[in-house]
C-alpha cells in the first residue's frame, strides 16, 4: 500500500450521465490523489464503468466537471474546441479495457510505441528503448515481436497496460481488466497492476471485483450503487466494518 | 504412422500399399481408354450437326445416321469398360476399329485434318486398351485407379477437352484466319487504352469510395447527405446513360449559356469521359464495400485509439483503415475485374480512331470487312485473357493476405514492416474464409494457378 501525497490528480464534481431517460450517474463527487489506488466496485449497471469512461471522455458527461492533471473540462455538448481539450486531457489518463483492444495489425512493441509515435510525434528510434523497457517491466520482453493473436489473454492485457503506460499518464484507468480472462491468467495481470502501485506509485482507478487485489493494494474502496457512491473507505473499513446493508450484501456475494 | 508402411510410395500414391497389390497394372490405362472413348463419342454427337451444316456438299441422310450411330457406339463402349465383364474390352476394341474404318472411308470425312484427328484418337484408344488389358472387367480396379489421379489432373483434362472442342468448332465454321492475322495487331492496340482506362477509373473509384464511405459513417449531415446523394444517383442510373451524359450532354451546358470557354472545358475526350464515368459509377458501388470494411473493425479499436489521444485522422490512418483494408481488398479486386469489362461501353463514345479501346476497334474493323465473328471472338478472347491474368493476381493477393492468419508464428517478423495483415478480434468475419483457404492449400494453389 502506498501513501497518497494529497495532491489531487483527478477531480470529479457534480458528475451526471444520462443515456436517454436512464440516469446512470447521479451527482458524483470524487477526488483521487497522486499515488492513490482507488478500487471501484458494485453491481453491473451501477455506473462504475461509466464513471471511468466519463473521466477520459469516451462518454460525454451530461453535467458536471472533470479535471485530470489540471485540465478542467465541463460536461455537456461536445464542441470543436472542446474536442482538442479532450485529446489533451486523454494524454494524462491511460485506459485499460476489459477486452484489451490491442491493435491486431501491430506487434506488441508496435502497439506500445504507437501512442508516443503517432500522438506525441516522437521518433521511433527514440522511443523504442523505453517501449522495450516497459514491455520487460510487464514481463513480456521476449514477446515484443509477436502479434496479439499469438499472445494469451493475460499477455495481451499486459501489453495493453504497457501501451497505456508508454504515454506516461498521470492516472491509469482500469475498466474490469481481468473480467475477460480465464481464471488462471488473472494472477499475472494483477501482479503487474500491483507492481505499478507499489514500485511506480502510479495513480490508479480500478473497476474490478478482485477483492483480494482490492484489500492488498487499494488505499480506498468505493461502492457504487444505482449511480451514486453509496459508501467509501479503506479496505479495512469496508470489508470488516461496513454498516451499510447493501454493501454488506454485495460483499457477501463476491467474497 | 510407422516408417515401413510406405517408404517410397509417398509421392505417387495416397492409397495404402494393401490396395496397390490388388490393383492390376493396366487399370489406369483402361480408365484412360474409357475416357477417350467417351470423349470421342461425345465429340461425334456434338459435331454431327455442325458437320452437317458446314460440309461443302450435302451429306446423305444415311451417312448422318451411321455417323451418329458410331458416336453412340463409342459412348456405349466407353461406358461398358466400367462394367464387370471381360468381353467389354473386345467391344471397345471393335467399336474403335469400326469407327475409324468408317471415318477413313472417304465418304465420312471432309478433310485430311479430320482423318489425322480421328486416326490419332483411334490409335490412342487401341494403345490404351492393350496396355489396360489386364484390368478388363475389374470396375473396382478402375475406381481405385481413378482415385489415384489427382483432382487437378482431371480438371486439366476437362479444360483441355473444352478448348479442343472450341478449337474444333472454330475450325469447322471456317473462320477467316488470314483476316485475324491481319487485323489482330490493330485490335490488340486497344488493350493499352482498355488497361489505362480501367486503372485510371479504379484509382478514381477508390478515392471516391473512401470519401463516400467516410461520409456514410459521418455524423455530419452535409457529409452524410452528399455521399448519400452520390451513391444513390450513380447506382440508380445506367452506366451507359452516365457515360453519354458526361461525354455527349455536358458540352451542351456551354452552348446553352453561349460561353465558348465553358464548351471547351466541358468537351471531354472519350478517354477522359470514360475514366470519369466508370470511376464515379464504380466508386458509388465500392462505397458500400468500403463502408462495410470500415465497420467490420470493432468499436473497441476506435476507443483504444481515442483513449491514446489520437485524432480522427490518426485513428483512421493508423488503426481503422489498415484493418479495414484486409476486408476491402478482395471485393475491390472483383470490382476492378468487372470494370475492366465495362470499359467496352466506352467504345460507344468518341470518334478518335487512333485512341479507340479494344471493343471499338474490333467493331470498326469487323463491320468494315464484314468479319464480325472473327473480330468479336478476338476481342472477347482478349478481355478474357486480361481478366484471367488479373483474377490470378487477385487470388494470389487474397491468399497472401489470408496467410497472415497462420504465418505469425512461422515467419519471424522483423518489425520493419509497419503493417501486417492479421486478424483482429473484431474482424472475425474473415476468419472462416481464411481457414478454408488454409486447409485446401496444397491443391488450391495449383488449380487456381492453372486457371
Amino acid at each position: 500500500m502506498t501513501v497518497p501525497t494529497g495532491e489531487a490528480v483527478v477531480k470529479v464534481e457534480g458528475l451526471r450521465k444520462r443515456f436517454g431517460a436512464l440516469e446512470v450517474l447521479r451527482d458524483i463527487d470524487m477526488e483521487v490523489d497522486r499515488g492513490e489506488v482507488v478500487v471501484i466496485f458494485g453491481r453491473s449497471g451501477s455506473g462504475k464503468s461509466t464513471l471511468l469512461r466519463c473521466i477520459n471522455f469516451l462518454e460525454d458527461p451530461t453535467e458536471g466537471s472533470i479535471e485530470v492533471a489540471g485540465i478542467r473540462m465541463e460536461g455537456g455538448h461536445r464542441t470543436r474546441r472542446k474536442r482538442e481539450q479532450i485529446r489533451k486531457l486523454r494524454l494524462h489518463a491511460g485506459m485499460v479495457f476489459q477486452q484489451f483492444n490491442l491493435f491486431p495489425h501491430m506487434t506488441a512493441l508496435q502497439n506500445v510505441m504507437e501512442g508516443p509515435v503517432t500522438v506525441k510525434g516522437m521518433k521511433p528510434d527514440t522511443i523504442r528503448p523505453m517501449a522495450v523497457a516497459i514491455l520487460e517491466k510487464v514481463g513480456l520482453g521476449d514477446k515484443a515481436d509477436q502479434y496479439p493473436i499469438r499472445l494469451s489473454g493475460g499477455q495481451q492485457q499486459r501489453v495493453a497496460i504497457a501501451r497505456a503506460l508508454a504515454m506516461e499518464p498521470d492516472v491509469m484507468l482500469f475498466d474490469e481488466p481481468t473480467s475477460a480472462l480465464d481464471p488462471e491468467l488473472i494472477g499475472e495481470v494483477l501482479t503487474v497492476m500491483k507492481s505499478l502501485a507499489t514500485d511506480m506509485h502510479m495513480t490508479m482507478m480500478v473497476v474490478t471485483h478482485e477483492m483480494g487485489f482490492a484489500r492488498e493494494v487499494a488505499n480506498r474502496l468505493c461502492f457504487f450503487h444505482d449511480g451514486v457512491i453509496l459508501e467509501q473507505g479503506t479496505p479495512d473499513e469496508l470489508f470488516d466494518n461496513t454498516r451499510n446493508p447493501e454493501t454488506r450484501r454485495f460483499l457477501d456475494a463476491v467474497l | 504412422m510407422s516408417n515401413e508402411t510406405r517408404p517410397e510410395g509417398v509421392g505417387e500414391s495416397r492409397l495404402p500399399r494393401a490396395y496397390d497389390a490388388e490393383v492390376p497394372r493396366g487399370s489406369v490405362f483402361l480408365l484412360l481408354a474409357a475416357w477417350v472413348l467417351l470423349a470421342e463419342g461425345a465429340l461425334i454427337l456434338v459435331f454431327l450437326p455442325v458437320l452437317t451444316f458446314t460440309a461443302e456438299t450435302d451429306i446423305p441422310a444415311g451417312d448422318i445416321a451411321s455417323f451418329g450411330t458410331f458416336g453412340i457406339v463409342c459412348l456405349v463402349a466407353g461406358g461398358l469398360l466400367y462394367m464387370r465383364w471381360a468381353w467389354t474390352w473386345w467391344v471397345a476394341l471393335g467399336a474403335t476399329a469400326a469407327t475409324l474404318a468408317w471415318l477413313i472411308s472417304d465418304r465420312g470425312l471432309t478433310s485430311w485434318a479430320e482423318v489425322y484427328a480421328s486416326g490419332l484418337f483411334a490409335a490412342a484408344v487401341v494403345i490404351l486398351l492393350v496396355l489396360g488389358r489386364r484390368a478388363a472387367g475389374r470396375p473396382e480396379a478402375m475406381a481405385l485407379a481413378s482415385a489415384r489421379i489427382p483432382f487437378r489432373v482431371k480438371l486439366t483434362a476437362v479444360w483441355i477437352a473444352i478448348f479442343l472442342m472450341i478449337a474444333l468448332f472454330l475450325a469447322l465454321v471456317d473462320l477467316d484466319t488470314a483476316w485475324i492475322k491481319e487485323n489482330y495487331e490493330y485490335i490488340a492496340g486497344g488493350l493499352l487504352f482498355t488497361i489505362f482506362l480501367a486503372i485510371g477509373a479504379i484509382i478514381l473509384a477508390v478515392v471516391l469510395a473512401l470519401l463516400g464511405a467516410l461520409g456514410r459513417l459521418s455524423k455530419n449531415p452535409v457529409a452524410y447527405g452528399v455521399s448519400g446523394f452520390y451513391t444513390s444517383f450513380f447506382r440508380g442510373t445506367p452506366l451507359i446513360v452516365q457515360l453519354f451524359l458526361i461525354y455527349n450532354a455536358l458540352p451542351q451546358i456551354g452552348q446553352n449559356l453561349e460561353r465558348i470557354s465553358l464548351i471547351n472545358i466541358l468537351t471531354l475526350t472519350a478517354f477522359q469521359a470514360g475514366v470519369i464515368g466508370l470511376g464515379f459509377n464504380y466508386g458509388a458501388y465500392m462505397t458500400e464495400i468500403f463502408r462495410a470494411g470500415i465497420q467490420s473493425v470493432g468499436h473497441g479499436q476506435a476507443e483504444a485509439a481515442d483513449a491514446l489521444g489520437m485524432s480522427y485522422a490518426q485513428r483512421m490512418r493508423r488503426v481503422v483503415l489498415p484493418q479495414a483494408t484486409r476486408v476491402i481488398i478482395p471485393p475491390t479486386g472483383n470490382e476492378f475485374i468487372a470494370m475492366m469489362k465495362d470499359t467496352a461501353l466506352v467504345g460507344f463514345l468518341g470518334v478518335e480512331l487512333a485512341r479507340a479501346e479494344l471493343f471499338r476497334r474490333a467493331n470498326l474493323v469487323g463491320n468494315q470487312d464484314l468479319r464480325r465473328l472473327e473480330s468479336l471472338i478476338v476481342a472477347a478472347a482478349m478481355y478474357w485473357a486480361l481478366t484471367a491474368v488479373f483474377t490470378y493476381f487477385q487470388s494470389r493477393l487474397e491468399r497472401r493476405m489470408s496467410k497472415g492468419y497462420v504465418r505469425g508464428e512461422v515467419r519471424q517478423v522483423t518489425g520493419q514492416k509497419r503493417f501486417q495483415f492479421l486478424p483482429g478480434h473484431a474482424g472475425g468475419g474473415g476468419g472462416g474464409a481464411g481457414g478454408v483457404v488454409i486447409t485446401g492449400e496444397g491443391e488450391d494453389t495449383e488449380t487456381e494457378g492453372m486457371l
